[in-house]
């Protein structure tokens, strides 16, 4: 029987060529584009690590003025006249890697052979309570930190689980800048969005001395009133007298940031929806075709007992042969991905995208044909042999 | 003749509803899409005002300082070659660049160094300055600033509402004056229709409103800000810092397009000569003038010759594009194929009538071509109609699409292509069939 209908394709050969390149083309297209969305949602989909509600940040530009002393007093000033504010839950600095600010420091260090690649950020002691940061392991910086023998480090889990999956990282030595210590461990750390890869982070002690510009970080309370916003703007102004600097809502530069990430994904998924259904249009309206165009080929094999069900599993039968040779063609070239490895990426992104798109291929040919096999089926066999 | 086969064609269209709805389906969305692509890639790099003279432009927008040391390793391999180990090794001596610090360049770099870059028309250097946070009426807007020499005036000709560029005298006597945009305008001053001369407070300090700018599509942000202050309001020391890297970027007229390699060659040989600072490890500086397009895609397909990353992203874009065509070509293709065999009676009655090949090639070719044209007009209407609603939605920020001709006509051209590639196919294969067989239907 599958011989039988075998030969029947293979002497349609031609005819389905096209069809064949439409399928292989459209499969390549939405593999292309649930990678991208697959990859882009995976990310989306680990927390963030802190909050963004009722969060404002300011990254301040200190005067050029070579007087340390006083920057370091007009800092902890800064921070004394914000905490007079009732509306102000907690308050605290960080150096300018801070969230979404989209600075970043990275650096790699070879450490008895063990090779990190990590991402450096500094913050002070408060940060924890003002980010909402969880701190899973160990515990955040506290003050005696400030004199400790070996440089206070805090990492996130991801790197944790990548250089000491095993045994604990806490009170690990590690030469980073200077040998560090490792105090804690915080859940997630995705400071440039919600759209990015997490990181392997270390967060160091963020010095008061510091001459890098700080960034300061705001936590109100649920329910405050936003035109306290012109109240703290005027108090950093004359407080810092002539730092620049501009208010920040961490919650709206969130949203703002994935915007970049939103629009593209809309846009390809928007055009190969498009595509999509433009190819399904054309596959309905040429098996419609095809089968009026065979109805004496049907109604001979109905007069030699050929039950209805079995005409139309016939045309569904053949239609996913064509489907499955040409997944099977487009297969060919989608493989080439993770085996030349053109991204940096999981290999199980690339299967899952080959899987939802044959999936998606599939059901469509399917939905495609079920009406004009049905078509096929009902043709009786006296008038479509009289026809001919 | 013509006449007939006008009337043919649309007797045809409107025969089999189903079949010309999905072919008008597919062209018009295909034109649709097309026409907003042509649209967005012409805002944002084609010759509008403020940039007319795009073609003409180089930037140096990015500087960067390396470390570069020699690098040797040794390798040793051993192996056992008939029974006694061999030890083989190799000595590999290699550049590494192990430190890169890469930023826009500092005022001092490019006053010293790019004030007289031959085959230059006009130049300015111009610095991004910070946002200002404004209140007014309770609420608040954020303000982008750029600070900008006299020059620039001249190389980005800005359309202005009111008011005009200021002059070199006013900068370097550090007037507090400031030129803002439409949007700045309307959310400070309100209905206010004059505000020249008006005042805006920054920081507490106060500048005099001497220009309004009209809205434009392009986003790029050395032209798109809210404020525009002299830079002379930098303060000096960071003006003198003698490090290479700072704010500011600058922007070069070319005498000719052509120009573009003479300038990048002889940048290359103004950067051997200047020194870099001695207190740091960095041996090795890195500037190369770029035009619009190369800086466009180097931002989205990083590679450190920036016209290298242009030759990816047009391959990448006409690739994409090419694909974006095919599939709807191949369907409408097949459809064709699948119309013409329904008439093939017609077909063999025409040709037992003595029409030719060729005229029988022509009238599927025009009737597609009619298709084409109706498929076009609905996807224009769709285009204007998608434009408006992406400009409206202010998805895209401020950033406003432009509908020009030329992107219509482009389009336009594009799917008449494929009208015509779609009709030739399924007609050749058609107009091959033997009259008997035709007239029987027998054409499978």
């Amino acid at each position: 029987m599958i011989k039988h209908l075998l030969t029947l394709i293979w002497n349609r050969k031609k005819r389905s060529v096209l069809l064949i390149i439409e399928l292989s083309l459209a499969f390549l297209i939405l593999f292309s584009v649930f990678g991208f969305v697959l990859y882009n949602m995976d990310n989306y989909k680990t927390p963030l690590g802190f909050d963004t509600e009722n969060i404002w940040m300011a990254s301040l530009r200190m005067n050029s003025d070579p007087d340390s002393a006083e920057r370091v007093e007009t800092k902890a000033l800064l921070l004394q006249s914000l905490r007079q504010i009732p509306e102000i839950s907690e308050v605290s600095y960080s150096n300018p890697v801070s969230p979404f600010s989209g600075s970043t420091w990275q650096t790699s260090t070879i450490d008895n052979g063990f090779e990190m690649d990590v991402e450096l950020a500094a913050a002070d002691l408060n940060n924890d309570k003002t980010l909402g940061l969880n701190v899973v392991e160990g515990r955040w910086f506290n003050k005696e930190d400030k004199s400790a023998k070996y440089r206070p480090i805090v990492i996130n889990k991801k790197m944790r689980m990548a250089y000491w999956p095993d045994s604990t990282a806490i009170g690990r030595i590690i030469k980073l800048n200077g040998e560090s210590k490792i105090v804690g461990v915080i859940d997630n750390y995705k400071y440039h969005g919600e759209f990015s890869e997490e990181k392997n982070v270390v967060i160091s002690l963020f010095a008061e001395h510091s001459d890098q510009n700080p960034t300061l970080i705001i936590r109100l309370k649920d329910g405050f009133d936003p035109t306290i916003e012109q109240d703290i703007n005027r108090i950093i102004q004359q407080t810092t007298k002539g730092w620049k600097f501009s208010i920040e809502n961490l919650e709206s530069k969130r949203k703002f940031l994935n915007v970049d990430y939103w629009i593209p994904m809309v846009v390809l998924g928007s055009i190969s929806g498009f595509l999509i259904f433009n190819v399904a249009l054309g596959l309905f309206g040429v098996l419609v075709y095809n089968i009026k165009k065979r109805r004496g080929e049907i109604g001979l094999r109905r007069a030699l007992g050929a039950n209805p069900k079995s005409i139309s599993n016939q045309f569904i039968f053949e239609i996913l042969f064509l489907t499955s040779i040409s997944i099977l063609i487009a297969l060919f070239f989608a493989i080439q991905f993770p085996i030349m490895g053109f991204f940096d990426v999981d290999t199980s992104l690339y299967i899952r995208a080959m899987f939802y798109s044959a999936l998606v291929i599939y059901s469509l040919v399917l939905i495609c044909t079920i009406y004009p096999s049905i078509q096929a089926a009902r043709v009786h066999p006296a008038t479509a042999l009289h026809e001919e | 003749m013509f006449k007939n086969y006008i009337k043919l064609a649309f007797k045809v269209l409107a025969r089999r509803k189903f079949f010309t709805f999905i072919s008008l389906f597919g062209i018009s969305l295909t034109l649709m899409i097309l026409m907003t692509i042509t649209a967005f890639i012409d805002s944002e790099l084609g010759a509008h005002p403020p940039i007319s003279d795009i073609d003409k432009m180089a930037f140096i927008n990015e500087v960067s300082k390396k470390r570069i040391r020699i690098d040797s390793s040794y390798t040793r391999d051993t192996t056992l070659v008939n029974g006694v180990s061999k030890i083989d090794s190799t000595l590999n001596v290699r550049e590494v660049n192990d430190m890169t610090s890469t930023s826009s360049a500092s005022f001092s770099v490019l006053d010293k160094n790019f004030r007289k870059l031959p085959y230059i028309e006009n130049y300015s250097f111009f610095s991004y300055g910070q946002v200002y946070d404004v209140f007014k009426n309770n609420s608040k807007f954020a303000l982008k600033s750029i600070y900008v020499d006299a020059a620039y005036w001249q190389v980005f000709d800005f359309p202005f509402l009111e008011g005009g560029p200021y002059s070199k005298q006013s900068i370097q006597n550090q007037e507090q004056i400031v030129i803002i945009n439409k949007k700045t305008k309307e959310a400070y001053f309100g209905d206010l229709e004059q505000v020249l001369g008006e005042e805006i407070i920054l920081d507490g300090k106060h500048y005099q409103v001497v220009g309004v700018v009209d809205d434009f599509g392009n986003s790029r942000p050395f032209i798109k800000s809210d404020l525009y202050l002299p830079y002379t309001h930098i303060p000096s020391d960071i003006l003198n810092n003698p490090d290479v890297l700072g704010s500011f970027e600058a922007v070069f007229t070319l005498e000719k397009s052509s120009r573009i390699k003479g300038v990048k060659a002889e940048v290359k040989r103004i950067i051997g000569g200047i020194p870099l600072p001695a207190d740091q490890e960095f041996n090795t500086l890195e500037i190369a003038p770029l035009t619009l397009s190369e800086a466009y895609s180097k931002s989205l397909i990083y590679n450190e010759d920036a016209s290298k990353s242009q030759w990816y992203m047009i391959l990448i874009l006409s690739g994409l594009l090419g694909l974006f065509i095919f599939l709807p070509t191949i369907n409408l293709i097949n459809i064709n194929v699948t119309r013409i065999l329904e008439r093939s009676s017609e077909i063999g009655a025409r040709k037992a009538f003595g029409a030719n090949r060729t005229n029988l090639v022509g009238q599927f070719v025009f009737e597609n071509v009619i298709l084409t044209l109706i498929g076009g007009i609905i996807g224009l209407i769709l285009a204007l109609i998608l434009l408006n609603i992406i400009n409206s939605s202010e998805v895209l920020g401020d950033g406003k699409l432009l509908f020009q001709g030329s992107t219509f006509v482009y389009s336009f051209l594009i799917t008449m292509l494929f009208g015509i590639v779609s009709g030739l196919i399924p007609a050749w294969r058609m107009s091959k069939i033997h009259i008997v067989n035709a007239l029987k239907e027998n054409v499978s």
